[in-house]
């Protein structure tokens, strides 16, 4: 009889345990396909329209009040300075957008902005283990520096490279990114400093979907200018930053190894156990626990082996 | 492949009016990215011009594209008179960073 009930008990479990995954993962998998905020603003950066004339940075430094660069912003010997031997210039505490250069064999060199890209699923807010970063329905992906401590997880997270560190201040060392130019624009339904101050709209600013049919028809209008990819649309689950380009992307500094799927997706189905392993478990431990004491019970009556080894 | 401007623009405007005056302004706006602007561009789903670029752009886009063909000037300070404003807005000529040499985006 005890076998019996060992083997039901078994098979429930099992049963219940399955239910629960097919569950969780169904509801963990779901939002693989999430879009962003259906009313999320982005911008379309233009490649084959960019000057390299550095408007762009001047226009973060003075919105954002960042400290006074190193050299001038219309020096163009910024295109020749690295930040690691072989890399090019990157975001920094003091720098929240760069602009590089590429020489792509192009009688024109090539120009890329460098700035957040504000994922629809940002690999920097799931990371963070204090909250500290927020999706807004604009599309921005914003941080809150007051609870940040520091840890630069956030930093190893982000596919793109994005978040810097303040490593000048000693005591409150906290994540600098480009916000979107969320307190001071965006929430107003105004564009962010960099694209109104570009004199070539090379950046396009308005809703991510209008912006993904832009870049469509630009590509469909000039076939022989551009690569055929919106770089942006579809990498690490979207991105409200997207970017077309007359060269191979991989030309220019980006990441064409990207997933298509956000990062999350990688460790939901993992983390989608964790619930089912707190429910189950319990349950589960306590019958495994009831049935041993109940063959101690019986051991005892029929004096085995058993109770020998429980002197 | 890709039809010319002509037959393009005449599926549509067939049978507009040839007009006197064409401003630049008429069809490319100041503020291009204005909430106004974007709303309006929302309104029309069918709306086939979805891509107009601004004033500002449509001035630099159209002679600078000139401009390199005929060698015309082409640096922003070729049209564009620095003064003191600009000076400022670039960190340039007074306002120049003093005494750095560290590369910029360490970290």
């Amino acid at each position: 009889m005890s076998e019996i009930s060992r083997r039901r008990f078994l098979a429930a479990g099992l049963a219940g345990g399955a239910a629960t995954t097919l569950t969780v993962s169904k509801s963990a998998f779901g939002s693989a396909l999430l879009e962003g905020y259906p009313e999320g603003m982005g911008v379309l950066v233009d490649l084959t329209r960019c000057i390299g004339c550095r408007s762009c940075e001047a226009a973060c430094n003075k919105e954002q009040k960042l400290p006074e660069p190193d050299m001038p912003f219309d020096d163009p010997a910024a295109f020749d300075q690295e930040y690691h031997p072989g890399l090019k210039r990157r975001t920094s505490e003091s720098a929240y957008t760069v602009v590089n250069r590429y020489d792509v064999g192009t009688d024109k060199p090539v120009y890329r902005k460098v700035q957040c890209n504000h994922c629809n699923e940002p690999t920097c807010l799931t990371s963070c283990f204090v909250n500290a970063y927020k999706k807004t329905k604009e599309g921005a992906v914003v941080y809150n520096s007051k609870v940040c401590v520091g840890c630069r997880t956030c930093k190893v997270a982000c596919p793109f490279n994005i978040p810097a560190y303040s490593y000048s201040s000693a005591f409150d060392p906290v994540i600098k990114k480009c916000i979107f130019c969320y307190d001071t624009r965006l929430k107003k339904g105004l564009p962010p400093a960099c694209v109104e101050i570009c004199p070539q709209e090379a950046l396009t600013f308005g809703n991510r979907k209008d912006l993904i049919k832009i870049a469509n028809q630009r590509i469909k209008d000039n076939p022989n200018l551009y690569v055929d990819h919106i770089y942006g649309e579809k990498e690490v689950g979207g991105t409200s930053w997207i970017y077309i380009s007359s060269v191979p992307f991989d030309q220019v500094g980006f990441d064409t190894t990207l997933p298509r799927e956000p990062v999350i997706n990688n460790v939901k189905g993992f983390l989608g156990m964790v619930p089912m392993v707190l429910a189950i478990w319990p349950a589960l431990f306590t019958g495994f626990h009831l049935l041993a004491t109940k063959n101690k019970h019986g051991e005892d009556h029929g004096a085995s082996h058993g109770s020998e080894e429980e002197k | 492949m890709t039809p010319s401007p002509v037959e393009k623009c005449a599926k549509c405007h067939d049978t507009a009016q040839e007009m006197e005056i064409v401003a630049c302004r008429d069809c490319h706006v100041k503020n291009p990215f204005s909430a106004e602007q974007l709303a309006a561009k929302n309104a029309d789903p069918l709306r086939y011009h979805i891509d107009q670029i601004g004033l500002k752009a449509a001035y630099h886009q159209g002679c600078i594209g000139c401009h390199e063909e005929m060698d015309g000037p082409t640096g922003c300070q070729d049209c564009h008179t620095r003064n003191e404003t600009g000076d400022a807005f670039y960190n340039a000529g007074e306002f120049a960073p003093k005494g750095k040499a560290q590369p910029a985006g360490h970290h």
